[in-house]
């Protein structure tokens, strides 16, 4: 079975490349991107199979990503993961609104994570 | 009135007494002259019939003297018989006088007088022929027997006015003896009269007096009550003006207090038109007090917050206070700014409402302060957390071996390096908790929640710590299920609070979790037997940044702030907290919630709703949806297909929802949805939405037949001003 493919989005540069060694530590496929725009680009180019997707991003914020992709015919079956540092309920409220799947809190539990992956991917 | 009357009788009364005894002397009297009058009579009959006897008696012996003389012809019976005649004389003159008053005895009489004179004729004759013609002559006289005849005569006149008198007398008796009777009568009636009479009088005198002295006593008991009054009153006035002059201090002291202070201080009539303006409200708004007093309200109001103006008015009327309300208004000089007002009306002496006093306050630059501290927290919450998850996913990844191998003590090091990291984090997220609650910035949803199965999940989250511990950790758990309307998330985290304290600070033995069901509220106990809390700590719990009873050693620490964010949880609830503690014993914390009606608890959700429509001069819709046969259906249908079918219901509705503002409420067959910042259209839209939702939900699962979900929708200020009238109007359709 081909490796599930993820698209990792933050501007932290340091953070990326520790998810990332995780993740393929787990067995996946990662793809990183550093700003909104590159990251919907990437998404709709490499068509993911799971998006996790920072809020605060240089060029274009995370939900606006996010509600292009899911008002997007073709790729709102990707489930979202947002990934954000500000613990506001309006922020998890925001993020549902546009339509995320899942919403994890900044710093987080690495085995909370790989859970909700597995989760939204085996939905999919 | 009955004074007078009182009066008149008592005068009446004296008058007639007299009167009446006037009267019986006055009767007495003519009685007496008429009694002596009858017994005069009486006495003078009496006196004739004895004349009259004597009378006869003389004529007897007159004719015995002249027998005894005829026979004897001895001188001594005719001095018998001389004496007699003469006596006859004097009688019969004496018998004239006394019968001159009656006529017919005197014609009695005149017939007597010549048969007396007669008979002495003959008697003298015939003692005469005896003198001369011897004993034979006279003797003859008596024989030819005229002398008798006469005699007879005489005698029967002497009895027939004898026979008169004596019926005269008869009857002067009579008269005498009844006019007796009268007089004896009259004296008794007229006494018998006269004295009840005085009586009645003498009655009424007493009570007459007796009621004045009564009222004698009244006045003047009254007169001490009043000059004991006269003296409190006095001593009152005497308080009232040291009072006063008090109050008068005080007065232009609140005066100097309104004039000077920063904020614009505005008296208005209810109609709007402003009545006073202190040196404050010039410099908030930049007019002057002459410009504006008299002017309307509204001079000061952006034309799109006018619609503020007739609610504030119509809350005020009814009595209540509005208190920082804040709104924009507009300069002298065209500038905006923001202000936050508060409004209380003035009432007259009677209660009624007759004006508002509105204290506002510029918030301007307050107002980007918040923003600028908002924006630093949520800054500084970002720029930390970045850091510290770079960090805590560094050590994850060294200490979950992915990078290469590391042994024990690496190990140790770093997972204290972990814990730590997360104490950072956790203090991060409680301060920014507690910043919001404090400033009032977070929102209570209320819906109706299981609070079983929540503190049932609450509990699971803590078995396996609890079991490492070694701790028993037991829910009572009722055998009734409880609803209530709270908020879930928020409840949640009071009880991960007070389990996680309670776990932490027990060695050993039990933490029980309990539920009171009580009438109006639902408690709700966390009691460990733990290390307790010395009392004198206890007052100190619920306050920031206080540790009691830290555990030496590794392990998690608290952050000294949990508590404190569970008591405004609690308090953003309407509920309280508390605890009972024993050191070295145990704790008990408590909290108890209030038991919302679904009625009360729409109420509340529309008027909160309203207020943040005035204070964003937005619309406020609300949207009904009600199963018109859900009587019916709880018939038809298992309690837990209702349940399920209400649930799927309504996360239909929650899904359907886009925005953070809208909330809904659900009740046996009833839903309610309040969408904040939404007009009628919006309002109808999003209705129509839903019905085809539900209706496609219903079909779906065969439940169209059943089931008949009707929906009604309702907007401030378009249908209703107030939240009664807006909770009707959407009743009114379904």
């Amino acid at each position: 079975m081909a490796k599930k493919r993820i698209l990792l989005v933050d501007d932290e540069h340091e953070l990326v490349e520790m998810v990332k060694m995780r993740l393929e530590a787990y067995d996946y496929e990662v793809i990183t991107a550093f700003d909104g725009q590159e990251a919907l680009d990437k998404a709709k180019l490499e068509k993911p199979d799971l998006i996790i997707l920072d809020i605060m991003l240089p060029k274009m914020d995370g939900y606006k990503v996010c509600r292009m992709l899911k008002f997007d015919e073709k790729f709102r079956k990707i489930p979202i993961i947002m990934f954000t540092a500000r613990a506001q309920m309006t922020d998890k409220e925001l993020g549902e609104q546009v339509g995320a799947d899942e919403y994890i809190i900044k710093p987080f539990e690495p085995e909370v994570l790989l859970a909700k992956i597995k989760e939204l991917i085996n939905k999919a | 009135m009955k004074k007078n009357r009182e009066k008149i009788i008592i005068n009446t009364g004296f008058t007639l007494a007299i009167g009446i005894l006037l009267i019986i002397g006055f009767v007495s009297y003519q009685r007496i002259i008429d009694f002596t009058n009858v017994t005069d009579s009486v006495s003078k009959t009496y006196k004739i019939l004895e004349r009259l006897e004597r009378l006869s008696s003389l004529l007897k012996d007159t004719e015995s003297g002249r027998r005894g003389y005829i026979i004897t012809g001895e001188e001594r019976f005719l001095d018998i018989a001389y004496s007699g005649i003469n006596l006859v004389d004097d009688a019969v003159k004496e018998l004239r006088q006394l019968l001159s008053d009656n006529s017919e005895q005197q014609k009695m009489l005149d017939d007597l007088e010549p048969l007396i004179t007669k008979r002495l004729d003959l008697f003298k004759q015939s003692i005469e022929s005896q003198k001369s013609k011897g004993f034979i002559a006279s003797f003859q006289i008596p024989l030819i027997d005229e002398g008798k005849i006469v005699m007879d005569k005489i005698q029967e006149i002497i009895l027939e006015i004898k026979k008169e008198e004596r019926n005269l007398l008869k009857l002067r008796e009579k008269v005498s003896k009844g006019m007796s009777q009268k007089t004896i009568l009259t004296l008794f009636i007229g006494s018998g009269l006269s004295f009840s009479l005085l009586l009645l009088v003498f009655y009424i005198l007493k009570r007459e007096i007796f009621e004045r002295k009564r009222t004698e006593q009244a006045l003047r008991k009254i007169k001490d009550e009043l000059e004991i009054r006269v003296d409190q009153r006095a001593g009152e006035l005497k308080k009232a003006y040291e009072e006063l002059k008090k109050a008068e201090q005080v007065s232009s002291q609140l005066a100097a207090i309104v004039n000077f202070s920063d904020d614009a201080i505005i008296g208005n009539t209810l109609e709007g038109i402003i009545t006073s303006w202190n040196v404050g409200a010039e410099k908030v708004y930049g007019y002057h007090a002459e410009e504006v007093i008299g002017k309307h309200i509204s001079l000061l109001v952006p034309p799109e917050f006018s619609n503020e103006i007739p609610r504030i008015r119509e809350k005020l009327r009814s009595g209540e206070s509005i208190s920082h309300f804040e709104t924009i208004r507009t300069r002298k000089d065209g500038k905006r700014i923001c202000v936050s007002l508060t409004f209380s009306p003035i009432k007259d002496d009677a209660g009624a409402v007759i004006g508002l006093s509105s204290i506002d306050r510029d918030v301007t630059e307050r107002k980007k302060l918040d923003k600028l501290k908002d924006d630093f927290i949520s800054t500084v919450s970002h720029e930390l957390r970045t850091p510290l998850s770079i960090t805590k996913e560094g050590i994850s990844l060294v200490l979950d071996k992915i990078p290469g191998d590391i042994n024990e003590k690496q190990k140790k090091i770093l997972t204290t390096s972990r814990d730590n990291i997360d104490r950072l984090s956790r203090i991060i997220n409680e301060l920014l908790d507690i910043s919001k609650i404090e400033e009032g910035k977070i929102d209570v949803k209320r819906e109706s929640v299981s609070i079983v199965e929540l503190i049932a999940r609450a509990i699971s989250l803590f078995e396996s710590k609890a079991k490492e511990k070694g701790l028993a950790l037991e829910f009572l758990r009722p055998e009734k299920d409880l609803h209530i309307y709270i908020d879930a998330d928020k409840i949640t985290q009071v009880l991960t609070n007070l389990l996680d304290n309670a776990i932490r600070f027990t060695k050993e033995g039990v933490i029980k979790v309990y539920i009171i069901d009580k009438e109006n509220e639902a408690e709700c106990i966390v009691e460990d037997s733990g290390v307790g809390i010395s009392q004198d700590d206890l007052s100190r719990v619920f306050n920031k940044f206080q540790q009691f009873g830290r555990v030496p050693g590794a392990g998690e620490k608290g952050t000294g702030l949990g508590l404190a964010i569970a008591k405004g949880i609690i308090e953003m609830h309407k509920g309280k907290i508390w605890v009972d503690s024993e050191f070295e014993k145990g704790s008990k914390f408590g909290f108890s919630l209030p038991k919302y009606t679904y009625q009360t608890l729409a109420k509340e959700c529309v008027s909160s709703g309203l207020n943040n429509s005035l204070k964003n001069n937005s619309k406020f819709s609300i949207i009904m949806g009600s199963m018109a046969n859900f009587n019916n259906l709880v018939d038809e249908l298992s309690a837990e297909s209702i349940r399920l079918i209400t649930k799927d219901i309504e996360s239909i509705i929650r899904n359907s929802l886009r925005r953070s503002g809208d909330t809904t409420l659900k009740d046996k067959g009833e839903f309610i949805v309040f969408l904040a910042d939404c007009d009628k259209e919006n309002a109808l839209r999003i209705e129509g939405r839903l019905e085809q939702l539900i209706d496609d939900y219903l079909v779906t699962h065969n439940l169209s037949t059943r089931i008949q979900l009707k929906f009604n929708c309702a907007t401030y200020p378009d249908d209703a001003k107030d939240e009664n009238g807006l909770l009707e109007a959407v009743r009114e359709n379904i």
